[in-house]
């Protein structure tokens, strides 16, 4: 009795609540904060078991803990790693961290029991944990062994995990195979600096996901020194829709580059061809000059003739080149066009013009109703034709040019064949280059029809192949057609435009 | 002074007008034109052709060379002839190549010059001042 009285003051005095319990787990003495702690008035918990404290689920086996205290008591915390809570006299539950200090004393064992509330010390990890979440960024926690910590929301739906799935694992778990091993070395030797910096700098770091899949990723690493040891707090940064976006500029600049190289060249050669002629009228103009002085009227008569030639193909150069860039600019509108009327318009236009007139036959044999835009299929038909005029072979007896439609899968093809001189084998890649001009001819041009060809098909859907031989060359357009099954009619009337 | 000039043009007006150029410019010059680098190419190869077709002077030839021709173009003549030209030292000696254009581009001018036995780069049309400048210049 003498004992309790001088421990009820000792008690008293002591800041925590504390309570004195007996080998058989009844309460011999609490202070006055251990009793409002739980909600009990001062003396109401002495002789009580202690198990009134004791949640529910652990009521039935603390009796056993209890037991395997005494047989070995030493002072310890009780509970290493779970979660503590102690029932108040109405039933909240409250977390506690509890610590046990065994009393030796002659009549029986004691054990002094502290009783920590940590409310608000979980109130505030609560806060922290909601704070984590709500980042932004994935944060992933390790301790020094690489032991995965904490993982906020992010980091578990970033790597496809759930809930606490990932606590205790290493955290190569979330690195592709191929760097474990030296993640491990990167990760020992971050141990010896523990400076704040990103991971990996120069190098591309990827995740790894539960389902396999690696993803580009950005990592900064924060050190965190605290009673728990050395920890590393890693943010993690999704980086794909950055590097799609990186790869998306890089290609447009790629374009961008290509663009202004063709563009360049463009140039260059624009102002040589556009350059080439007037410079030889200009010529041509002085040496006239000189022969009026000295009285040479026929070579001033020649000159004139060679000038306006000259003048002429620079403005045909010019119209060519105007075309060029009005092509890009063409409005769309696809409506029903005729073919063979077409082919006839385009035929009259390159014959007026073509010094050279081979034999033109025709066979159309393609499904009407056709859809075009008019004014591109008419340029890339008189370009078309254009050529196969102009590069007849004066060495065969008969010159033809023959134009031929046809149905494949949808589409329509439409091949121009000459039986003309042909495109050298190495040349032909180049045909639709602008300025390509066929080196096995003298033939005036502006080298850009080819190109107008292409450029009008491109915007037309179409496309187009040449195949050539010294026998004569054959280029063939396709359009796709958008054809309703029920417009798939009759072929269109066979005509003939000349013979 | 007797002047020996080739030109190596495919443009048929283009040899026109540097032909009666060089002819009225001055008088008694000695002219010879190739419509391809590949002809004029064979003609200096070979020491006969040479002396046949571009003749023989004490000053060297001036040889105008145009950039712009379909097959071989005068940038692919340069390169055919270099390896000549450092060979044979009488070849050297003999051929002052002049660049021949109709557009005076400046990296086409830069390349041309960066050969050490292109002379020079002469923007057509060739007229009678222009021709006498550049006699002067290479021989005066």
């Amino acid at each position: 009795m003498e004992i309790r009285e001088e421990y009820q003051i000792a008690l008293e005095v002591c800041p925590t609540p504390l309570m004195l319990v007996s080998r058989e787990g009844d309460i011999v003495l609490c202070n006055h904060r251990f009793a409002q702690l739980f909600g009990y008035d001062d003396a109401e918990l002495h002789g009580q078991s202690v198990d009134v404290l004791v949640p529910r689920e652990i009521r039935d086996f603390h009796p056993e803990l209890r037991q395997a205290f005494f047989e070995i008591p030493t002072s310890r915390s009780m509970g290493t790693g779970r979660d503590l809570y102690g029932v108040r006299k109405d039933g909240e539950l409250i977390p506690v961290e509890i610590g046990l200090d065994p009393i030796a004393s002659d009549e029986d064992n004691l054990v002094m029991v502290a009783v920590l509330d940590i409310r608000e010390r979980k109130m505030s990890e609560a806060k922290i944990r909601r704070a984590i979440d709500a980042a932004s960024s994935a944060m992933v926690m390790i301790d020094e062994e690489g032991k995965i910590e904490l993982v906020n929301e992010q980091a578990n739906s970033m790597f496809g995990y759930d809930g606490s799935e990932l606590i205790g694992d290493k955290i190569e778990r979330l690195v592709p195979q191929r760097h474990h091993r030296k993640h491990v070395v990167y990760r020992t030797s971050y141990q010896n600096s523990r400076n704040r910096r990103t991971m990996g700098a120069g190098r591309d770091l990827f995740g790894l996901k539960k389902d396999g899949t690696e993803f580009p990723v950005e990592i900064g690493l924060t050190p965190l020194d605290g009673a728990d040891g050395r920890l590393v707090m890693a943010t993690v940064i999704d980086i794909t829709e950055r590097k799609e976006s990186e790869k998306n500029i890089r290609l447009k600049n790629e374009e961008l580059q290509r663009l202004n190289h063709e563009l360049t060249e463009f140039a260059y050669s624009a102002s040589h061809d556009l350059k080439a002629p007037l410079s030889s009228i200009y010529g041509i103009l002085e040496i006239s000059e000189m022969d009026l002085e000295s009285g040479d009227l026929e070579e001033v008569r020649t000159n004139l003739a060679r000038a306006r030639v000259l003048a002429k193909r620079l403005s045909e150069r010019i119209e060519d080149m105007l075309a060029l860039a009005k092509a890009d600019h063409l409005d769309d509108v696809m409506e029903e066009i005729s073919i063979p009327d077409l082919v006839r318009e385009a035929a009259q236009a390159v014959e007026g013009r073509s010094r050279l007139k081979p034999n033109l036959t025709t066979a159309f044999d393609h499904r009407t109703p056709v859809f075009s835009v008019p004014l591109r299929l008419s340029a890339i038909l008189e370009n078309l034709l254009a050529n196969a005029f102009k590069y007849s072979d004066p060495d065969k007896t008969v010159n033809r040019v023959h134009v031929k439609t046809w149905d494949e899968a949808g589409v329509l093809k439409l091949a121009v064949e000459d039986n003309g001189i042909g495109i050298p084998e190495d040349h032909l890649g180049k045909v639709f280059k602008l300025f390509q001009r066929v080196a096995n001819s003298t033939e005036p041009g502006s080298g850009l029809g080819l190109a107008l060809v292409e450029k009008n098909l491109t915007h037309l859907g179409g496309s187009i192949d040449v195949v050539s031989s010294p026998e004569g060359s054959c280029f063939t357009i396709s359009l796709p057609q958008d054809r309703k099954p029920e417009l798939a009619a009759c072929p269109d009337q066979k005509l003939e435009v000349r013979q | 002074m007797t002047v020996s000039v080739v030109l190596v043009d495919d443009d048929e007006i283009s040899r026109y007008i540097t032909r009666r150029i060089v002819n009225v410019a001055i008088e008694g010059s000695r002219y010879t034109e190739y419509e391809a680098g590949d002809a004029f190419l064979e003609a200096i190869s070979d020491p006969e052709t040479r002396k046949r077709d571009i003749g023989e002077s004490a000053l060297p030839v001036l040889v105008f060379l145009d950039i712009n021709m379909p097959r071989m173009s005068g940038f692919d003549v340069l390169e055919s002839m270099k390896g000549q030209m450092e060979q044979d030292e009488s070849l050297r000696k003999g051929l002052t190549v002049i660049m021949y254009s109709s557009s005076e581009n400046a990296t086409d001018k830069e390349n041309a010059l960066s050969y050490d036995f292109v002379r020079d780069y002469v923007v057509k049309p060739l007229t009678k001042q222009k021709f006498q400048d550049i006699v002067e210049r290479h021989y005066g």
